[in-house]
Order: C-alpha cells, then structure tokens, then sequence
C-alpha cells in the first residue's frame, strides 16, 4: 500500500515537474489543445522530447498538426500528431522500425510496429546492390570531415545536368561529395538519365560511389530530412554531425558555395 | 448538313444544360500504346516535369519516354475510355508555358512557339520569336490587359550567366512586349531588359532563393529562401514591386516543399507536392487555401495513388497530376500510370472542413462543374485561334 502511495506521489510529482518542463511545448503554444492532453504531455516529458528539438512540419489533413524532430542522432526521429477533436499520436523511428504510439478513448497508451507510407512502400521493398542506407550515412558522416550529400534524381532534369558542377564546386572547397540518387527510379532510368552528361563524365558518375554504380538512397534518415520532396537538394555535414538546413535546388556557383560553407561552419 | 449545323448550334445549350452537374471526383487517363514504355522495375515511363493547360487538356510533359521527344504535349482525351495521346516537339529539357494564356511555349533559350502550330507540325514547328530570361528554372506568365496583337510577358529565373550576380540579386526577372502580325505570325516588341530581384530583403530572407515560380497573371511568385535570418527556411509567396526590382513578403506557407503551382486569383490556391509527413496515407498533394488559410490534401487512399512532384491547377479549380495507381479487380491488383484529374472540392478534407467549419467553408462550392470546364475550354479555344 505504501509502496503503491510512493508510486503514486513519484508519478505525480514527475508529471507536475513533467508538466512544468513542457508548459511552452509547441504543440500547446499553438493553442491545439485537443484529447488527452495530459497524458500526451506526460509522454513528451518520459521521452524526453524537448520543444526545441521539434519544428512544425506538414499536417496530412486540414486539422492535423504535425511536429517533427530535428534529429542529432542519424536513425533516429520522432513526429507528433496533433488534432482539434481527435486523438493525438506519436510516431518514433529507430533506424528502420517505426512504432506508434496511441491513445485509446480512456487515454490509455498503446504502441505498434507500423508500416512506411505507402509512397515508400515499393522503393522500400526492393533491395538492390546499390542500396545507400542510414549504416552508409552514419559511417560518412563518422569519419569527421567536411562534406555533401547530393541528393539527385533522373525525373529532375536539372539535378542530373549539374551534378558534375557540384561535385567539381565541393572540391574546390576542399569538401568531400557523394552522390546520393532517388530510390523511386529504375536503375535503367538512373542509368539512361546519366548519357545526359557528357561522355567524359559519365564513366566517372557511374562510378562515383566507389564499388557501386551509384547511390541508390533508401536512407530513412535522408527521408524524414525531406530528401524526397524536390531534387536535387544537398546536405552538409562537418564535425559528426548534419546540418538540419539543406540545400534546395539549383544554385549559382557562389550561391551554393555560400551556403555549403555557412552550415558548415555552424556545426 | 442542316442536320450537322443544328447539332452545332444546339451543343453549347446542352452542355449548358448539364449545369451543376459535377465531374467525377478522380478521373484516370492511362499511358497506353506503343509510344508508353516500361523501366526495368516495371513502372511506366511517366516522365519528368510537367505543367497543365488552363483547360486541362493538355500536360507539357518532359522525357515520357524513349520513344517520344524529350518534350512532349500529352493530350487527355475523355471517352469511354480515357486515354493520353502525345504530340512530338522540337523543345528541350524544361520547356514551360507562358502562364495565364499559355499563348505560347517557350524553350529553355527563349524562343517563343504557338500551341496550335505545336500540335499541328509536332517536330517541325518553328519558332515565333526569341525574347525573355532563358535558364534553369525560368518560369514566364502573361500580365493582364493583354489582347492578341499586344501582350506582356513577365518571365522569372535565376541571376544565369555570371555567377558574380549574387551580390546585386537573388532571382531575375524581364517583361517583354510582344504581339500577333495580320499574318498570325507573332513578334517580339520591346522589353524592359533583366531585373535583379529581391535586395531589399537580404537583411530577413538571405541572398539566396531557390525554386521561383510565377502566378497566372505574373503579379505574384513563390520562391524558398535558403537560410532565412531569425525564421525556418520554408516556401513563401512575394509580389513583384512596382519597380520591378523589390521583392513584397505576402505570405510564409511555413512548409519545406517542390515548387509552389498557384491557382486563378479567383479560387487563391497554393498548390504543391511534399511526401508529408509519416501518417501521409494520400497521394502527396497538399494545397493551401490563402482565404480560410488551411492547408488541405488530395486524398486517394481508395486507389493508392503515388503522385509525381509536378500537381498542376486548370482554371476551373481542377488538380490534374502524373501519378501511378492500383487497379484492382477480381484478379488482384496491377499498377497503372498516367495522369489523374481530382475535383479538389470533392476530397475528403475538404468535405470534412465544410462539416466542421460551415462559416468558413462556405467559400468552397459543392464540385465543379461540367459547365464550369466547358467554360475554361471556349475561352482557351480563343486564345489558341490566334486571330483578333
């Protein structure tokens, strides 16, 4: 009984300081309140999910709030889900299990392995040679030295034609460079894509990644860093760790190099 | 013939006739024949890169295929079995239209081409004129007031050509005068020459923005600055100062996606592709209502849809996008690809926003129409006779 109280007491007083730790958490700054509200802010402060940690991301419906993690650990990643009337939920990534987490009606938690969006579902499914995945990525990034991740696709015109210009720019920097390309795609499309380059180049791209033809990127933690929104986009990491800025799209030469260098130098 | 003539006179009526009656909420035009090719793991050759008519007839479609042009103009065809038929170019890489009119198309080096002449000689159409920014990502639309014989085209890309650009602007633009000879012929006037863009915002949005997109009337663009001060980097909407130069902040999407494809200024719409978050059970297609300032999906859970990155909006509201689908039958299921036309209005969050917001959601209407399509089809017609 007393041990029972002790319990108890230790849980209430967890969550008073639980509460007072996650009082400015952005999902209740925002004003969603929603269902079970104490019980996810319990959740939040056990797990540790600090507010800083998390920027509001895209909601897959009209009432539906969205927090993703910015992740200093490669593999690992959370996202809450937020509604004005419905349950809220959580979802964490461990390298390449998912699990959520649920409220029933009673705001009771329960968890489960879930599946990858059904968008991901296929490119997942296949495993190739060529596959780049978060092992890839964690000893890249390992190796503490300066660098960008290329992230290309042959259904992007542009992200194939400069693909030479970028790695020639991230050498002169003095930067490392690794291609990185679009799992979606065929290899026949990746390697037809390639014949856009000129001849010179292209033996040296289809080898690019070392014992690979290319880089076929199945990397969950390039995924949840929106590597698949828009191609090409271009990651930086120095010091063990990557930039949660990227960036997007064609640049000018001293554009990209401007950029490449401000995030590096903020790690 | 009397028979003919009265069937054409009395077709506008009744198609009049079918107001408010609703198009279908999704509607499927699959790649088939033998211009439609398959990768090696099985998917259907869609191509890269799209933009769709103000009429949704057509998609401007590149690389479809290796036995098709690099840029092709695919046209969706109705019937009781819908189906795409492609016609060939002589473009390259990413050719866009000039929004708004999509009077003409342009190639990546400027050169101006009429749609009818497109169709028409396919490989062997010729130019009109060469005029405007040429570059990655240039992106062009008609400014309003413009007639047949007079018109201006504002076009929007990146400082190209000289990478020391960066210090005097983040993006470029140039407003061309163009219009339509007796002939049907068509020249290039006058043009304002090239416009460095956006340096009253270094100080907020940085030196560099990246993804420009324009809107229909070429008063507005979106672009994402790359490392914003004192804010997340995300997809924002600016309008063109009056000096062509200035960059006005009009709204913050707060949203990291491709590039922003904007509405008619009547239905005030974003509408982009974003692989969403990790309960995305839709199709990637997210569009922002800038009046009741939500953010909705395409939802096509039903079919699993997997839409490309390139969601365009036809005039009348319709979202018509590259994407493959399931069909599934007694036999099980097999992948599809091609193109679908969603009725927007009819997505299951929007129907859901209605019933939960009725104030606010009383903007949205029921569907759109057959009347409502029919109505942006006679008005491109025009613009595509290219007569005064």
């Amino acid at each position: 009984m007393i041990k029972t109280l002790i319990s108890l007491l230790t849980l209430n007083l967890t969550f008073s300081l639980s509460l007072n730790a996650t009082e400015s958490s952005p999902w209740i700054n925002n004003g969603v309140v929603g269902i079970c509200q104490k019980e996810l802010l319990l959740f939040a402060a056990t797990s540790g999910m600090d507010k800083e940690n998390y920027r509001q991301s895209l909601g897959d419906r009209y009432d539906e709030t969205v927090y993703r993690s910015l992740s200093e650990k490669i593999g690992s990643w959370s996202e809450v889900h937020l509604y004005e009337k419905k349950l809220p939920f959580i979802y964490k990534i461990d390298d390449e299990k998912m699990t959520k987490f649920s409220f029933d009606q009673s705001c009771a938690l329960s968890t489960e392995q879930v599946k990858w969006p059904h968008h991901l579902e296929k490119a997942l499914s296949i495993v190739m040679p060529e596959d780049w995945r978060n092992d890839d990525l964690k000893q890249l990034v390992a190796k503490n030295k300066k660098g960008v991740i290329y992230s290309w696709s042959p259904k992007f015109t542009y992200s194939v034609l400069v693909l030479p210009l970028m790695e020639k720019l991230a050498h002169e920097m003095g930067y490392e460079f690794t291609a990185v390309v679009d799992p979606r795609a065929s290899k026949k499309e990746i390697l037809a894509s390639l014949k856009l380059l000129p001849k010179d180049s292209l033996k040296k791209y289809r080898m690019m990644a070392s014992d690979k033809k290319f880089n076929r990127n199945v990397s969950i933690d390039l995924f949840m860093r929106s590597a698949f929104n828009h191609y090409p986009i271009t990651f930086v990491y120095n010091n063990n760790k990557i930039h949660p800025r990227f960036v997007t799209g064609v640049m000018t030469d001293n554009g990209f190099k401007e950029l490449v260098k401000t995030y590096a130098m903020e790690l | 013939m009397h028979t003919i003539l009265l069937s054409l006179l009395l077709f506008p009526l009744a198609a009049v006739g079918q107001s408010n009656n609703c198009i279908a909420a999704h509607q499927f035009f699959p790649f088939e024949g033998k211009w439609a090719t398959k990768n090696d793991n099985g998917d259907i050759t869609l191509g890269m890169y799209a933009r769709v008519s103000p009429d949704g007839k057509y998609v401007l479609r590149s690389f479809s295929g290796a036995k098709l042009t690099q840029v092709t103009l695919m046209e969706l065809v109705p019937g009781a079995k819908n189906s795409v038929r492609p016609y060939e170019t002589p473009l390259k890489n990413e050719a866009f239209p000039v929004q708004g009119s999509w009077r003409y198309i342009e190639d990546i080096g400027g050169e101006h081409y009429k749609v009818s002449d497109l169709l028409k000689f396919q490989k062997k159409a010729k130019k009109q004129f060469k005029g405007g920014i040429s570059g990655f990502y240039t992106v062009a639309a008609e400014l309003p007031g413009g007639s047949a014989k007079s018109h201006r085209i504002r076009s929007l890309s990146w400082p190209n050509g000289n990478p020391d650009n960066m210090g005097v602007g983040v993006l470029t633009n140039t407003v061309i005068t163009a219009g339509l000879n007796s002939d049907g012929s068509a020249d290039k006037i006058d043009s304002t020459g090239i416009n460095y863009m956006c340096s009253n915002l270094k100080s907020s949005d940085g030196s560099v923005m990246s993804l420009p997109m324009i809107s229909p009337d070429g008063g507005e663009f979106a672009s994402m600055p790359q490392n914003p001060k004192g804010s997340e980097p995300s997809m924002r909407i600016y309008r063109f100062g009056e000096d062509h130069k200035s960059c006005l902040p009009v709204l913050d999407l707060k949203v990291l996606a491709a590039k922003i494809i904007f509405s008619s200024a009547s239905q005030n719409q974003a509408l982009f592709y974003s692989s969403g978050s990790l309960s995305n059970k839709g199709n990637g297609v997210h569009f922002y209502d800038r009046d009741v300032k939500r953010m909705f999906t395409l939802d096509d859970a039903g079919k699993k849809v997997r839409a490309d990155s390139y969601p365009g909006f036809t005039k009348d509201g319709r979202i018509i996008y590259g994407a493959y689908w399931e069909e599934c039958g007694d036999k099980g299921c097999t992948e599809q690809a091609g193109y679908v036309v969603s009725d927007p209005l009819q997505s299951a969050d929007i129907l859901d926003f209605k019933k939960d917001h009725p104030v606010e959601g009383a903007k949205f209407k029921s569907c759109i129409t057959t009347e409502d399509v029919l109505k942006v089809e006679e008005e491109q017609k025009k613009t595509w006779s290219y007569s005064f």
